[in-house]
């Protein structure tokens, strides 16, 4: 298969980032409490995503290894703001219903995910489709629970109705308590059909700083890792503080 | 890591680059700042105007009054009234007919709420009706504060001639008592003390309004 | 001054209970869902959470009050905020380091996981998005980690007793703890209608 393809498949499906990495929990719980709203957050983490995966692996070379993460995160932060700007001055309607969750990208796993563990290492072509792949895959995810969370609780999908009038709404279930309900039933149905998902580690294991899988997180991972950084010499903590 | 057998890193090389990145992110951003100041600022000024166009169907122009504006603005609001403290006045917008005779005013007043700040339009016509209510901005508990948002609410307020509302916790009777909604009493009572000290203000001060209280 | 004190009165129930980070807002959802199999780590991850939000509210808010907004640059909030907070967790974790190794050998692997927590972040734009002044951005800041550690705690003490329950194999693991995060997040709605 054509290698840029793969790409896009990888981000859609193989590794979904929602579905199968588990990864981004906050604003998947948060906004997708309508379709619309899960369009919105998909489209602008996924813009941020390829915006960040194309500029660090343009510059993978100049990046000195030792300040990499006050490098992307400088990066991103711009590529958030960006957004943020363009957000407010073209579509504010977007803006105001995600609010704080838009500029909340900026700490989203996924984006650092991707770009640490993808576009730092690979060619610019490649890390754009990478983006890409994972932007979509993370946007249908969103819209999907966005769409199960509206039809039920409120019986309308993007604002169509769609159930009969006669359907009384679930009203919890676009209120947080229905957020936390529907990723569980999502992941016991994982669990049950043996789905490939980071929930019941069928998952491969992901090549993240952070271990991947917040779900199962617990900082072990991380700080494991934190601490073999440690080891080297404490340059990158010096500089960090400086800026 | 394989970095950094070629290369030794220098405290002054990573800085040098950190630099150059911050600065072209910078410049970056400032760019779409300009780009996109002039429209979200007609997003915004669209925005309020859609919501001051709301409590005033009549007019058909509504003009800025600076000087009221810079009287609500120098104006301690409690020495009205000792109720109405807490609450600002920060836009004074004249309703005008397609003659441009003036038909009201419209007050935009901001109150704490329980957890932010409300800001609201009032309408308020010169025989002292009051026109309608628009919540322009509220943050409280979602769910709960944003139920005042529902028109319901807003038609309470709507087309009666009163200078006060007063609040009642039994069902309102007379046309100026608003009920409290259960579980917002907070943003109930601060819309209601936002509304009174912004029809307060212009019944002082405003031209052609309040008769008595004028002279 | 008494209406001042009322008021951060309501920002701290507020915050602490009613717009709970968690469970309403879903700010830090991952060492929620991750840090809670004992009591003892998420009482450690609640302190830590706790300290760094505290202090990055203290310092966001100075920061947007006397540089960003007199400059008015309020657009670069964002960046700014990240790189403060993300400065503030490196110099703590190096002090704590230093000069405490006990206090190191109890927050010290939760600290860096911090940089990464929305809550932190989120805490501080929310400040700025009210309007809160100094000692208000304070009482929030402290209030929303407060939130966050009682429900850690509460979670970690329900999943404590729950590893001895029988639950059905499709269930186990990440759906279950779901499960629970859905009635706690029911019991908090219940704190809507306090104010």
């Amino acid at each position: 298969m054509n290698k840029y393809l793969e790409r896009l498949v990888n981000g859609l499906f193989k590794e979904n980032p929602t579905f199968v990495l588990m990864l981004g929990m906050c604003p998947t719980l948060a906004v997708t409490t309508s379709a619309i709203n899960g369009v919105g957050m998909g489209l602008s983490t996924a813009v941020v995503l390829v915006a960040s995966n194309v500029i660090i692996a343009a510059l993978r070379k100049f990046i000195p290894n030792t300040v990499r993460m006050p490098y992307f995160i400088v990066v991103v932060a711009s590529m958030v703001t960006i957004v943020q700007l363009l957000l407010q001055a073209y579509v504010p309607s977007v803006n105001e219903a995600l609010g704080i969750y838009i500029p909340l990208i900026v700490v989203n796993c996924i984006i650092f995910g991707r770009v640490e563990a993808y576009a730092a290492k690979n060619k610019v072509g490649l890390s754009l489709f990478d983006g890409i792949g994972m932007g979509l895959g993370f946007t249908i995810a969103l819209v999907l629970i966005g769409s199960f969370r509206e039809l039920l609780g409120a019986g309308t999908i993007f604002n169509f109705r769609v159930m009969p009038e006669s359907f009384e709404p679930i009203a919890m279930f676009i209120k947080p308590p229905g957020a936390f309900l529907v990723l569980a039933m999502l992941t016991a149905l994982q669990n049950k059909f043996k789905l490939p998902s980071a929930t019941n580690g069928s998952a491969k294991a992901s090549a993240l700083a952070c271990g991947g899988d917040c779900a199962s997180c617990s900082g072990e991972t991380y700080a494991a890792n934190h601490a073999a950084n440690l080891e080297k010499p404490n340059k990158d903590k010096d500089l960090r503080k400086e800026d | 890591m394989s970095n950094n057998k070629k290369k030794k890193p220098s405290i002054l090389h990573d800085a040098l680059s950190l630099t150059i990145i911050t600065i072209v992110c910078s410049f970056a951003l400032a760019f779409v700042f300009e780009i996109t100041k002039d429209p979200i600022k007609a997003q915004e000024e669209a925005k309020k105007n859609a919501g001051y166009q709301v409590v005033f169907t009549d007019a058909v122009e509504l003009t800025t009054d600076e000087e009221m504006i810079e009287l609500a603005v120098e104006m301690d609001l409690s020495t009205l009234n000792a109720d109405y403290s807490g609450v600002t006045i920060d836009d004074v917008i004249q309703a005008l007919d397609g003659n441009g005779n003036l038909l009201g005013y419209i007050v935009k007043s901001n109150v704490r709420g329980y957890a932010s700040t409300i800001s609201i339009a009032i309408g308020y016509s010169l025989d002292g009706v009051v026109q309608g209510i628009e919540l322009l901005a509220i943050n409280d508990t979602p769910g709960f504060g944003m139920e005042l948002a529902n028109p319901e609410f807003k038609d309470r307020f709507k087309g009666v001639e009163t200078e006060q509302f007063t609040l009642t916790k039994n069902s309102a009777s007379n046309d100026n008592e608003i009920d409290v909604y259960s579980g917002s009493t907070v943003t109930t009572t601060a819309v209601v003390k936002a509304v009174n000290a912004g029809i307060g203000f212009l019944v002082e001060n405003a031209e052609g309004l309040g008769g008595a209280a004028n002279e | 001054m008494n209406d001042y004190l009322v008021n951060l009165l309501l920002i701290l129930i507020s915050a602490a209970f009613i717009n709970n980070v968690i469970l309403s807002q879903f700010l830090g959802i991952c060492p929620f869902l991750g840090i809670s199999n004992k009591i003892k780590s998420a009482v450690g991850m609640g302190l830590a959470v706790i300290f760094v939000i505290t202090t990055a509210s203290i310092l966001c808010s100075l920061v947007f009050q006397y540089i960003l907004s007199p400059m008015e640059l309020e657009y670069l909030q964002t960046i700014v905020f990240i790189i403060v907070i993300a400065a503030l967790v490196q110099f703590v974790e190096m002090v704590v380091k230093k000069f405490s190794p006990t206090l190191y050998d109890a927050l010290g692997v939760y600290l860096p996981l911090i940089t990464t927590n929305c809550a932190v972040l989120g805490v501080a734009l929310l400040n700025v998005e009210n309007g809160f002044d100094l000692v208000e951005s304070i009482v929030n800041g402290f209030a929303s980690a407060l939130g966050f550690t009682i429900s850690i705690i509460l979670m970690a003490g329900i999943r404590e007793r729950m590893a001895y329950n029988n639950i059905p194999k499709t269930f186990k693991g990440f759906p279950i703890t779901l499960v629970t995060a859905t009635l706690m997040a029911m019991a908090f709605y219940g704190f809507a209608g306090l104010v």
